[in-house]
């Protein structure tokens, strides 16, 4: 079955196709939720919270790409579960635990830097608006097209395009500060 | 000139900096590459820039892909059981909660009782008319318990002795004494009462029963007790010293007021045909009063809303429970 059908059955109500559909996207959801929030728990929560939402709303979903109508869903329920844990912080953001996938190939060393530098630029990644966030994380993150960016944030190729911009114009002042990119002017100055 | 050139050449390179991120992408236009290359081969810092902006790009892009802990499908929701009856059922309940509470309330305030002679009962007593042999007398329910906490089961009668018009048996015995009376059929099948001053005057037939007349003001006093109706004796024994069907003789709550009451078993007639016969006049109106029971009719209802209440509490609190176990049930399943 492809996504229309599943599409099709979940509109008229049919959980098991629209479970099928979760199944397709949770990971790519929770991926973008992750890289938006920087705490697995709390990009748990707000991959269920954009999944549940998606249900509810199933109806008004009018063709399209069901991709990017879900992460501009699971976008939205990360800047929600963000203001919930602004409000309430369970657990500083800067200290959040990180702990990507160890590949048994790679040394422990190589383990460690790797994993600093991650961190690093999953706090870069918070440093950002939400906009150029989004923009970023779903470009050059999840690997997503200009077009596909624009249809989930709602917005034109242009502005795809400056988000993007100064998103990573930003972020790679950030990167040069902690010397994760060196520039040669820069490290001569 | 030199300034010129190098306003230009900022300018350009502000240009290919707003466009670098499309670049890298390969978003641009042939055109707009072929400008941004060509300036690039010009511009050390632009293409810092460019090679900086890659590295960040690559560095991203190097990021591992994370795998959630757990599955985001939804589990369908089963509805709650019994949550369509629970609204109704907690009406109904409260519901039958205010009638019980207003039901106890008018049983205890005995708001429907009526305590004394009222002029319904007068304009009543005007229609048996003057000139008649006998009156019916409206019967009413009284039930009253012996000192063995027995019920004896009695049709009062309230008669008024205010006037000399009333029947001359009771009106010559105002302040107490003894009336004597038969208690048999009437003519028209109907629980008939002859009432005389003397035992002597009384039928033959039937049973000859004594009946006291007792005012308010010698409440206390038994007309039946040995010594005469000077000795004090509680109410109370007359009431426990009435046997078969004579039952009782009680006061009413005012002086010119006596009550009259008949062991009539289960057999509760709505009249009684009272006679009255001596030697005094029997002529003149007659007034009766009957004291209203109404909240005979409560007793049932209470104990029927008691039993309601009941009833519907004990639902409510097992279909709360069974609710409340299938939350806990789902919210353990949810985190599973």
């Amino acid at each position: 079955m492809d996504d229309v059908e599943l599409i099709r059955a979940s509109q008229d109500g049919d959980l098991d196709s629209f479970n099928e559909l979760v199944r397709r996207y949770q990971k790519l959801a929770y991926n973008v939720a992750f890289r938006m929030l920087g705490d697995t728990q709390a990009a748990e929560d707000a991959t269920q919270e954009a999944f549940f939402s998606a249900w509810r709303n199933i109806g008004r979903f009018r063709g399209g790409s069901f991709k990017a109508w879900v992460l501009q869903i699971t976008a939205n329920a990360s800047r929600d579960q963000l203001r919930r844990l602004k409000r309430r912080p369970v657990v500083p953001l800067e200290s959040l635990p990180y702990d990507p996938p160890s590949v048994s190939t790679e040394s422990p060393e190589d383990y460690a830097i790797r994993k600093e530098m991650a961190e690093h630029v999953q706090t870069g990644l918070t440093t950002l608006s939400h906009e150029q966030r989004v923009a970023v994380i779903l470009c050059d993150i999840q690997g997503l097209s200009y077009e596909e960016v624009a249809e989930a944030m709602g917005c034109s190729l242009g502005t795809v395009k400056s988000r993007l911009n100064r998103g990573r114009t930003h972020l790679r002042d950030y990167f040069v500060k902690m010397e994760l990119v060196y520039t040669e002017s820069r490290h001569n100055k | 000139m030199w300034q010129a050139f190098r306003r230009s050449k900022k300018n350009e390179c502000s240009r290919t900096r707003d466009v670098l991120s499309g670049y890298v992408d390969r978003r641009l236009s042939p055109e707009e590459a072929a400008r941004v290359e060509d300036h690039l081969s010009t511009c050390q810092g632009c293409w810092e820039e460019l090679e900086s902006l890659r590295a960040t790009v690559a560095l991203l892009r190097r990021l591992p892909e994370v795998t959630p802990s757990r599955s985001f499908a939804l589990a369908p929701v089963k509805p709650l059981p019994g949550r369509r009856v629970m609204p109704a059922l907690r009406l109904a309940t409260a519901g039958a909660v205010l009638l019980l509470v207003v039901a106890f309330t008018v049983d205890w305030t005995g708001a429907f009782e009526q305590s004394g002679p009222s002029d319904v009962y007068y304009e009543q007593a005007a229609a048996y008319g003057s000139d008649a042999d006998y009156w019916l007398v409206p019967g009413v329910r009284n039930d009253i318990a012996d000192s063995d906490n027995v019920t004896k089961t009695a049709v009062s009668l309230v008669v008024p002795d205010a006037s000399d018009n009333v029947c001359a048996a009771v009106d010559s015995l105002v302040g107490g004494g003894v009336v004597y009376g038969t208690i048999g059929p009437s003519p028209e099948g109907m629980l008939q009462l002859v009432l005389t001053e003397s035992e002597e005057g009384t039928s033959t037939q039937g049973n000859v029963k004594e009946f006291a007349v007792v005012s308010t003001a010698d409440k206390n006093t038994s007309p039946f007790a040995p010594s005469g109706p000077e000795v004090t004796s509680a109410l109370d024994d007359i009431v426990n010293s009435q046997e078969g069907e004579f039952l009782n003789v009680v006061p009413a709550n005012s002086d010119n007021t006596v009550l009259y009451a008949f062991d009539l078993g289960d057999s509760v007639p709505a009249e009684i045909r009272l006679v009255p016969s001596g030697d005094s006049g029997t002529g003149g109106s007659y007034a009766v009063l009957g004291s209203s029971d109404e909240d005979q009719w409560l007793r049932p209802v209470e104990y029927a809303l008691i039993g309601l209440v009941a009833v519907l509490g004990v639902a409510t609190v097992a279909l709360w429970l069974t609710q409340r176990r299938a939350r806990v049930r789902e919210v353990s399943d949810n985190k599973d």
